[in-house]
């Protein structure tokens, strides 16, 4: 299958320090990536480097990521534009702290939509009551008309997937997206994802801790240590056949829900 | 076996009469027997925390009754009770002062408790050995070490006087899986070692952590109690529809 | 990024430096002064600066460069006393505030709020005017005035950091109030406070010197800038140079401090580093 997009050999350095390194990975049309390692595995710094977020003293200082064929690094600003948003959305873990707080959700975004094209707001409304038809929302009306922490936790963060959606990225990009949530709220969270996925043909990267998150969603699964991929496969054969030590002893250390004797 | 703590009746509100009151609490009850270990679970805001708080008396409660050791807890001092209840937070680096050294944090409460400056160091060096720390980190800024050791200190200050009751409020929830396991691996230590002397209450909202972990569950959702027994009965034949969803919940 | 830090530190050391330099100068002002600042002689009055006095003689043949000099001594002290007074005193309060809560911490808050409601200098006149004239009842007026600020400051930050782990951690501890307060407040709140009040030192200057300009600051003889520049108003035409040498000394002192104050601001903010 065809990559729609690849990371190859790529090295990521904040200022003189190494973040992750050789890091070569690709995600066909449809497929969700699981990216899962502790704290301080690079995990998150592998997806911002392809939206161009890594900060200040951030470098991808060898490699390539490569967008279709076309490579995300040293991209203008202007053209950053263009492929932040309509090619690859973004979800972060705290999706609530990323809307503006002082004004409704739908007007929000609909300047969203509205920065990257010409839409008259009568076709934005039938255009997001679509996709949030699809995506399995009820009453719609109240959330639109909401402020920010008129909705729950859980609630902003399902709204943070629809905002990453409102423009029909090809790849989308989850920055533990549902670290924050509780169990019941997460499920939620991963149908959404996993129904983005079935009906737009959406392919996602995924970033987490939880290895029961990318259980449930991914298909291949990228396990990750000190900046180093340590196994990478199918997301069944790492989790329940994985071959290296380190991926053992992480997988041994999750607890899992016994539910008969 | 007897009980070493009763919660009796628990009621808490917040805000009370404002537009913002927030029944935390509603008749909350449940008991922990001496040498057990009691996990507590629930959603956000179920009051998993809020139970805690009143039993360590960080927060008010509006009514009710906490029964530590049979003696109600409205006749023990301050100082007495933190002798009997200690607690372990979820964010280990921040439950110690960035100026002071993890050795003077743990030895705090024995200090206070009028023990000598050197006994104290003596005892804190050995606190932290045995929760697996070298004891060099006596002299170590909280900064300057992971968060699992921060959290192995933070249990060696809860057990500075040994206390009978141990509440870990989402203990181990900030930390990476491999460190959790190692934290777990640490507690089921110290129950081994104290035997009936030690009881813990393990708030989490990770169900299958509390299902390996303790004996008993208490599963809690807005403030009310929803059910409580035998940790693998609960988690495996729950009754009430809340767990059944909750855990079914689990990925 | 990196830069950056080396050059507030860098400017850190310079304006403290300047700041030392200026307090030195004015402990030993006795010993700089060319000639008795307060011995009068009325043939030589109202000299235009020249090389026998640098900075000329007032309308009694007073060298101005030892008055100013001199001077230095009740302007820089007695505002330093002056902010360290309202520090701590608005630190104490702010924290009684901050730990207690409920209606000490509403009572505080309202009369600090009544003061903040005045414009201070015009409250700081009629509580000044009250008292009676003189240095000391100067500062008693201005520190009436400046202590809510602090007492807010630190209210807040001590109801910040009141909600930590580790101030829950040390009261299951058995740390009582007093231990709490030293050892576990005030060093995590001390540093915005000093910031606030070396920031403050060049205000309350310019306030003295105002209250001793309209004379109820210092009275004269003694040499007080503010005092000096009103006893010398009136000759702004015939000899402004008696005006202008204690106005530029605060100037100078007010600059250094208000420097410094800017430059420990940025470097005890770690995003500005």
């Amino acid at each position: 299958m065809k990559n729609i997009i690849s990371y190859d050999n790529v090295e990521i350095k904040y200022g003189d320090n190494i973040a992750v390194t050789d890091i070569s990975f690709g995600v066909g049309k449809g497929e969700i990536l699981g990216i899962v390692g502790e704290s301080g595995s690079g995990k998150s710094t592998i997806i911002k480097a392809a939206m161009g977020l890594l900060g200040e003293g951030g470098t991808v200082s060898g490699g390539d990521i490569l967008y279709n064929n076309r490579s995300l690094l040293n991209v203008s600003k202007k053209e950053r534009l263009n492929i932040n948003g309509p090619e690859l959305g973004m979800i972060f873990q705290f999706a609530g702290s990323s809307f503006c707080p002082v004004r409704k959700i739908g007007t929000q975004l609909y300047e969203v939509v509205k920065a990257h094209k010409d839409i008259s707001k009568e076709e934005f409304h039938s255009q997001v009551n679509e996709l949030l038809d699809k995506l399995g929302f009820e009453d719609t009306v109240r959330i639109l008309e909401s402020y920010p922490n008129e909705l729950s936790g859980g609630m902003q963060q399902r709204v943070g997937i629809v905002a990453a959606m409102l423009l029909n990225p090809k790849v989308l990009l989850a920055d533990e997206p549902t670290s924050a949530m509780d169990v019941t709220i997460q499920k939620q969270a991963v149908e959404e994802m996993l129904k983005v996925r079935d009906v737009f043909g959406t392919s996602i990267i995924l970033v987490t801790h939880n290895i029961g998150v990318v259980n449930a969603m991914a298909d291949n699964l990228l396990v990750l240590r000190h900046g180093h991929i340590v196994e990478m496969g199918k997301t069944d054969d790492v989790i329940n056949n994985p071959s290296e030590d380190y991926t053992k002893k992480l997988m041994e250390a999750v607890p899992r829900i016994k539910v008969s004797n | 076996m007897d009980n070493i703590l009763e919660v009796k009746n628990l009621n808490c509100i917040f805000n009370k009469g404002r537009k913002t009151q927030v029944n935390a609490l509603k008749d909350v009850s449940f008991e922990l027997k001496a040498g057990e270990c009691l996990g507590i679970i629930g959603e956000s805001g179920s009051g998993k925390s809020t139970s805690a708080r009143i039993i360590t008396r960080l927060v008010k409660a509006s009514d009710g009754e906490v029964v530590i050791d049979g003696r109600s807890s409205s006749d023990i001092s301050n100082k007495e009770l933190y002798k009997i209840v200690q607690m372990v937070f979820q964010t280990p680096v921040e439950s110690f002062n960035p100026r002071v050294k993890l050795g003077d944090g743990v030895g705090e409460s024995l200090r206070n408790n009028g023990v000598s400056k050197s006994e104290t160091k003596e005892r804190v060096e050995k606190l932290l050995v045995e929760c697996g720390l070298p004891k060099e980190y006596y002299d170590k800024y909280p900064h300057e070490v992971s968060g699992g050791e921060c959290q192995r200190a933070a249990i060696a200050r809860a057990l500075a006087n040994e206390p009978k009751i141990l509440i870990c409020d989402e203990a181990t929830s900030s930390l990476d899986v491999t460190v959790q396991k190692e934290i777990i691996a640490l507690l089921n230590g110290i129950r081994e070692k104290r035997g009936s002397d030690i009881s813990i209450m393990f708030i989490s909202h990770d169900i299958a952590l509390v299902q390996q972990f303790c004996d008993k569950v208490v599963v809690m959702n807005k403030g009310q109690v929803v059910e409580k027994g035998d940790a693998n009965e609960i988690i495996m034949n729950s009754k009430e529809d809340y767990t059944k969803k909750l855990i079914a919940s689990v990925l | 990024m990196k830069k950056m830090k080396i050059n507030t530190k860098k400017k850190l050391i310079f304006f403290g430096t300047l700041a030392v330099l200026l307090l030195v100068f004015s402990i030993f002002s006795e010993y700089l002064t060319p000639y008795d600042p307060y011995e009068q002689d009325l043939s030589i009055a109202k000299q235009a600066p020249s090389a026998e006095h640098l900075l000329g003689t007032d309308r009694y043949g007073r060298d101005m460069l030892s008055r100013v000099i001199i001077g230095s001594q009740a302007s820089i002290y007695s505002t330093l006393i002056l902010v360290a007074v309202i520090t701590i005193i608005g630190t104490i309060i702010g924290i009684i505030c901050g730990l207690s809560g409920k209606a000490v911490d509403v009572i505080l808050m309202r009369i600090s709020d009544i003061f903040l409601a005045f414009p201070g200098l015009v409250f700081a006149l009629a509580i000044a005017g009250v008292l009676g004239g003189g240095i000391h009842n100067a500062i008693i007026a201005l520190a009436a005035v400046s202590w809510p600020k602090f007492a807010r400051l630190a209210r807040s930050q001590t109801l910040a950091i009141k909600e930590t782990a580790f101030i829950e951690a040390s009261k299951l501890s058995g740390t009582g109030v007093f231990k709490m307060v030293f050892k576990h407040i005030l060093p995590n709140i001390i540093g915005p406070i000093l910031v606030t009040a070396v920031l403050d030192i060049g205000t309350m200057m310019m306030e003295l010197a105002g209250l001793s300009f309209l004379g109820l600051g210092a009275k004269p003889p003694i040499a007080e800038w503010g005092s000096m520049m009103s006893d010398a108003r009136s000759m702004l035409a015939t000899a402004p140079w008696i005006v202008m040498a204690p106005g530029i000394a605060i100037f100078i002192s007010v600059m250094i401090f208000n420097l410094l104050g800017d430059t420990l601001r940025d470097f005890a903010d770690p995003k500005g580093r």
